[in-house]
């Protein structure tokens, strides 16, 4: 198991947006979580990452209790994510964005070193444009490819993505799939929140359902489409794969 | 043809290096030009001016580095300085020190407080941080004016010159190796992992944790350099002035210094000191303005904002594009007609 989540529980006030919620993700899955908006999904992903810090409950990483750490540290631990809303320093040019990752991920990394991996991760991504060319310029699925790319270059064991397939065209959504596929490959294991069920049963090994913070089902993607909590919560009836 | 080569790779690498330090042709021209001043001018009230413009632009490089790069705008700047003017102040008077010596508390005990406020801005951001620097300085500057056993409040502490002969000349190369010193020390963090680290912070904070930046670090990181600087300052103004009142610390005086690093450019160092270097002679000559001054300050402000938000130095490197680009053009209209 590279990740496991034990009783994580995050309250904001009174509101209980992740109630006891478990679930293990093996290391070299795709596994996917999955839940209606306000489920709980993002909150998960923060906690993880660092951003917040739960109420009760650990997560593990390798065996390692990271219950708590800072998200920078979190990163170098081998942990990345990208964001919902696709985040960017908008005054650096593409490069210079990811390099930002490579310098302070691992820091043993002088500054030409860090061009060339910036530029290998931007071509592995194939981002679409020059590499000089300003953040501030690109549209929002070039800002989603590049906060990816972003994410890569920090070297993480476990990559989090926050609906990365959100808004995307077919043809991109196919790109985007086989794009996570090669990610996979490179030995990277992957948690993604998604609404796109398409992009969810065809990558996911592994995926868990939440909803008002409750983890409801948990299992392979025919697991899921016949649960008829899920269907209930979720889906809709008779979802066909 | 053959030995003229290594000589010009010799003067490239050189002017290679010097860009590491900031140094582009246009900032050493500036300095050169700057050095060379008092021999021309000898006239005591301009560089008296000059005087106040470097002063004015070392402070507003000072403010830049940490608002244009960690986009924290801190407005009791001024405060921090005022720190480094009554420390240098009343050690030397209280205790009879060196005024040289003095330079040591000034920028330890301005450092120190830059170390804090750092530590207490962390969890704002924005908006939030700019309020609590400013309370900060509010704090010191009625601190100053009321801790009179100390400071003598309004009335006002003398501290000893720096120098025994009247002239300003000293003073002025002292503020001039200052200004050097400050720029090529802000380039060289601001050109270095660090800074890149600044940047990624002021842009945004959550991508750049993700990223494995510790903003805890670089932020207090900034605010020390920046507040030591701020210190420095403080110590050359109240040697330089001979006389403390709280006023140094006022948020009109971070204002001014906010407005000339905003119409400078946010960001570009350098912009801060030439708008300084442009704007503080222009205010002492038209005497008639000075009591306008903040106003004249807030109307240029608010169109620097709407119309060219990159500042002077926005404006400058523009300009410097179209220049290489008619020249570009004109050459490639030569080769065509000699074609």
């Amino acid at each position: 198991m590279i990740l496991e989540m034990l009783h994580i529980t995050k309250r904001f006030g009174g509101l209980i947006a992740v109630n006891d919620v478990s679930f293990s993700v093996r290391e070299g899955e795709i596994f996917g979580l999955i839940g209606p908006n306000g489920a709980g999904k993002t909150t998960l992903i923060n906690v993880i990452s660092g951003f917040y810090k739960p109420e009760g409950g650990r997560v593990i990483l390798n065996g390692l209790d990271i219950t708590g750490y800072p998200p920078h540290r979190i990163c170098r631990n081998g942990i990345s994510r990208t964001f919902q809303i696709a985040h960017s320093f908008h005054k650096m040019t593409v490069l210079e964005n990811v390099m930002v990752p490579t310098l302070f991920a691992h820091s043993n990394f002088n500054k030409m070193e860090a061009i060339k991996k910036a530029e290998e991760i931007l071509e592995f991504v194939q981002f679409p444009l020059p590499s000089q060319t300003p953040a501030a310029k690109l549209n929002t699925m070039q800002l989603k490819r590049l906060d990816l790319a972003r994410a890569l270059a920090s070297d993480c064991k476990l990559l989090l993505l926050d609906e990365l397939a959100a808004g995307l065209t077919p043809t991109e959504l196919n790109e985007m799939i086989l794009l996570i596929k090669r990610i996979r490959d490179k030995g990277v294991t992957i948690l993604t929140i998604e609404h796109v069920l398409k992009f969810i049963m065809q990558i996911c090994d592994n995926i868990v359902v939440v909803h008002y913070g409750h983890k409801i089902c948990e299992g392979c993607c025919q697991e899921i489409v016949d649960d008829e909590a899920v269907q209930k919560a979720y889906l809709g009836e008779k979802y066909v794969l | 043809m053959q030995k003229a080569e290594p000589k010009g790779n010799y003067l490239t690498t050189t002017t290679t290096t010097l860009k590491k330090y900031g140094l582009s042709r246009g900032v050493l021209l500036l300095f050169l030009v700057l050095a060379i001043a008092p021999l021309v001018l000898k006239n005591e009230y301009l560089i008296h001016l000059l005087i106040s413009s470097l002063l004015y632009g070392s402070l507003a490089m000072g403010f830049d580095f940490t608002a244009g790069n960690i986009n924290i705008v801190n407005v009791g700047y001024a405060a921090f300085m005022g720190i480094g003017a009554y420390a240098t102040g009343i050690l030397t008077t209280r205790l009879g020190i060196s005024p040289w010596l003095g330079l040591i508390p000034a920028i330890v005990f301005a450092g120190i407080l830059g170390f804090l406020t750092g530590l207490l801005t962390l969890r704002l951001r924005g908006i939030f941080a700019a309020i609590m620097t400013w309370f900060l300085g509010l704090t010191l500057y009625a601190a100053a004016a009321n801790l009179i056993d100390l400071t003598r409040g309004q009335l006002g502490l003398s501290v000893p010159p720096l120098f025994d002969s009247g002239s300003k000349i000293p003073y002025f190369y002292i503020i001039l190796v200052i200004t050097i010193i400050v720029y090529v020390l802000l380039q060289l963090v601001l050109r270095s992992h660090i800074g890149i680290a600044f940047n990624a912070i002021g842009q945004d904070v959550d991508s750049a944790q993700a990223s494995g930046v510790n903003p805890v670090k670089y932020k207090v990181i900034n605010f020390t350099i920046s507040c030591m600087i701020a210190g420095l300052l403080g110590w050359f103004y109240a040697h330089f002035v001979g006389i403390l009142t709280p006023e140094i610390m006022s948020t009109k005086v971070s204002v001014e210094i906010l407005a000339l690093a905003y119409l400078g450019g946010r960001g570009s160092l350098w912009g801060g000191l030439l708008a300084a270097l442009v704007l503080i002679p222009v205010f002492e000559y038209l005497r008639f303005l000075m009591e306008f001054r903040l106003i004249i300050y807030g109307v240029l402000l608010i169109l620097v904002m709407i119309f060219f938000p990159g500042g002077i130095a926005s404006v400058l490197k523009s300009l410097g594009k179209v220049w290489q680009k008619s020249i570009q053009i004109f050459r490639q209209m030569r080769e065509k007609r000699a074609g």
